[in-house]
């Protein structure tokens, strides 16, 4: 009889430990099994996080995506975050993908397009009054969003070298939104601001817009970059995205968020 | 006899090393003439405490300043500060970058007898209390956003405003009021500013001077003007009035009042690193550089007040606000 009791004890052992695991591991066990998308854009005027937020778990849920959407304001936490564990799928500028894809295993395949373009300008702005000209940008300040550790590099190439001047050597401040730019150089905090040319016509703000003026264009800027983690994104959530944003049956469904993001469409990026 | 002294390897060896620890020493020795003592090439910084509004300014410092860097940490306790200067002094940094009041402090009493070492100060809400402008190795990125930057984020949200109001005491306020006037000049409003010397005058103040006369009404964190009686009152008068109302707390925007602009944390790490090069690189000294206001903004938004006020917003300005607060 012991035997048997103790046969009983160990079989319900068993039986009853895992579901103790699995009933108070189930909530984290659920969410980790989501596939998680980051977002982070700082070139967008898109700054209200909390409603792209909610629109885009509405829209994912809709379209039958079991995707966890977590926008990031700053690089750093993002960084912060994938270094912890790399998401499914990351939305995020083009320079992030070429400075850490490799790192992270990030593959590039989706590629959003604004009036037919994959690329973008930033245009370099200044006070109306101020006396820099296009031949003399050295010396000074500039307010830009974030181009991460390489944003000298990157300046170089699609502005700054062209005018012999080394960006690297600027007097730079980085800020989390093109309006902060342009405000500072308006009230004469910096000299220079670099934003991007759409979002111009968004600071709506004639008081702002009459104390700054246009120096230069800067060469295109590829648009940002959907990236899938290889080992994260299983191959038929992969898929599940490219129908939720290429399928031309599904753009009323994404109609609101594309306005959102200031995208009007999407297209495949071939290797 | 051989010729050759060194009569094996081993010998030859130990002469190498010998000459080599020679010259090595010399070249110490020559060094330490040369170059200044306190050039070590990295940079200190100096925590108040693990809070998160220390850190992250710190964390982008770290990131962006492209030098060698140690931390160091008062966790809170402001008698640690002999102990942990002391320390921060024997690394001898070439910068010190001080996160919060305590850190400013201690910083700039160690520093008293070695200003040759540049304080960078960062999330000290009344630096001009600590006087941390009167030393001459200090400059500094002040915690409140400048009065211009919320002057242009309030008319993006209300582009109808033109007349600005606001209550003040000379005694905290007066140079604030003044950078306001320059604001307001630049962005072609009007900014009617009325002094007061005591709390209980705030009501007579607004009544006879602002009442009428203005479209919008700027709070600042003045402690003479803005008790809790006074801002319940304000609160009601300008919903009544239907004031476009702008401070700097998200706080009281949860109470009320329309729009607060903040400083963004990264974005304070970013200007203190500006200014740490602008020091360490271009040789700026540190007392004309002096305190900037922080460039980088959250946006807080109150939808409730906005209805109250009859203030319609469009959809895409909204999405420009970072914080927006509307009852569900």
């Amino acid at each position: 009889m012991n035997n048997s009791f103790s046969v009983y004890k160990t079989v319900t052992a068993f039986l009853i430990i895992p579901f103790i695991v699995l009933w108070g591991g189930g909530g984290s066990f659920s969410e980790a099994s989501q596939p998680e998308f980051y977002y982070f854009n700082p070139d967008s005027s898109q700054s209200n996080l909390g409603r792209l937020k909610h629109e885009m778990d509405s829209f994912f849920s809709q379209a039958g995506c079991a995707f966890t959407f977590q926008p990031f304001a700053h690089q750093v936490d993002l960084d912060r975050k994938l270094k912890e564990k790399p998401p499914a799928f990351l939305f995020a500028p083009d320079w992030y993908l070429q400075k850490y894809g490799g790192k992270f295993k990030l593959k590039g395949f989706l590629r959003p397009l604004r009036k037919g373009k994959s690329s973008y300008r930033k245009v370099l702005m200044v006070a109306k009054a101020s006396d820099i000209t296009p031949d003399d940008l050295e010396d000074n300040s500039l307010a830009m969003t974030s181009m991460g550790p390489g944003w000298a590099n990157i300046l170089n190439k699609i502005m700054f070298s062209a005018k012999g001047v080394n960006a690297g050597e600027l007097d730079t401040v980085i800020v989390p939104k093109d309006s902060d730019a342009i405000i500072a150089v308006a009230l004469g905090q910096v000299e220079m601001a670099l934003v991007v040319k759409e979002n111009l016509a968004r600071i709506n703000n004639p008081r702002i817009m009459n104390a700054v003026r246009p120096l230069i264009e800067s060469a295109p800027i590829p648009m940002p970059v959907i990236s899938y983690s290889k080992g994260a994104a299983s191959p038929s959530d992969i898929q599940k995205l490219k129908e939720v944003f290429l399928d031309a049956g599904k753009k009323q469904m994404r109609a609101k968020i594309m306005e959102m993001l200031q995208i009007d469409e999407w297209q495949s990026i071939s290797k | 006899m051989n010729g050759n002294p060194y009569q094996n390897k081993k010998d030859y060896r130990r002469f190498l090393n010998f000459g080599f620890l020679v010259i090595i020493s010399g070249l110490l020795v020559l060094g330490a003439f040369v170059f200044p003592v306190y050039a070590s090439g990295s940079v200190a910084i100096l925590l108040t405490s693990d809070e998160e509004a220390y850190t992250r300014p710190a964390e982008v410092f770290m990131k962006e300043i492209n030098m060698p860097v140690e931390i160091f940490n008062l966790h809170g306790d402001f008698k640690k500060h002999k102990k942990v200067m002391a320390e921060i002094l024997s690394k001898k940094p070439s910068l010190i970058f001080a996160s919060g009041a305590k850190a400013a402090y201690a910083a700039k009493v160690g520093t008293q007898s070695r200003q040759d070492i540049p304080v960078v100060f960062a999330k000290v809400l009344n630096w001009k209390k600590y006087k941390l402008r009167g030393q001459k190795n200090m400059a500094g990125v002040a915690t409140l956003v400048a009065p211009g930057t919320q002057f242009a984020n309030m008319t993006t949200v209300a582009p109808e405003v033109k007349r600005i109001g606001v209550i003040y005491s000379k005694a905290h306020s007066k140079e604030i009021i003044e950078d306001a006037k320059k604001a307001a000049m630049i962005l072609g409003l009007e900014l009617i500013a009325e002094p007061i010397a005591r709390s209980k005058d705030m009501r007579r103040a607004y009544e006879k001077k602002l009442e009428g006369r203005i479209d919008a009404l700027w709070i600042i964190a003045d402690p003479v003007v803005y008790t809790p009686k006074n801002m319940d009152w304000l609160k009601r008068r300008s919903i009544r009035r239907k004031l476009v109302t702008v401070g700097q707390s998200e706080n009281i925007v949860k109470l009320g009042v329309l729009l607060a602009v903040n400083a963004d944390d990264s974005s304070i790490g970013s200007r203190a690193v500006s200014i740490a090069k602008r020091i360490l690189v271009k040789k700026k000294k540190p007392k004309k550089i002096k305190v900037k206001a922080p460039i980088g903004t959250v946006t807080i938004l109150n939808l409730n007040t906005a209805g109250k006020i009859g203030l319609k917003i469009s959809q895409e300005i909204i999405d420009t606000i970072n914080i927006v607060i509307k009852k569900k």
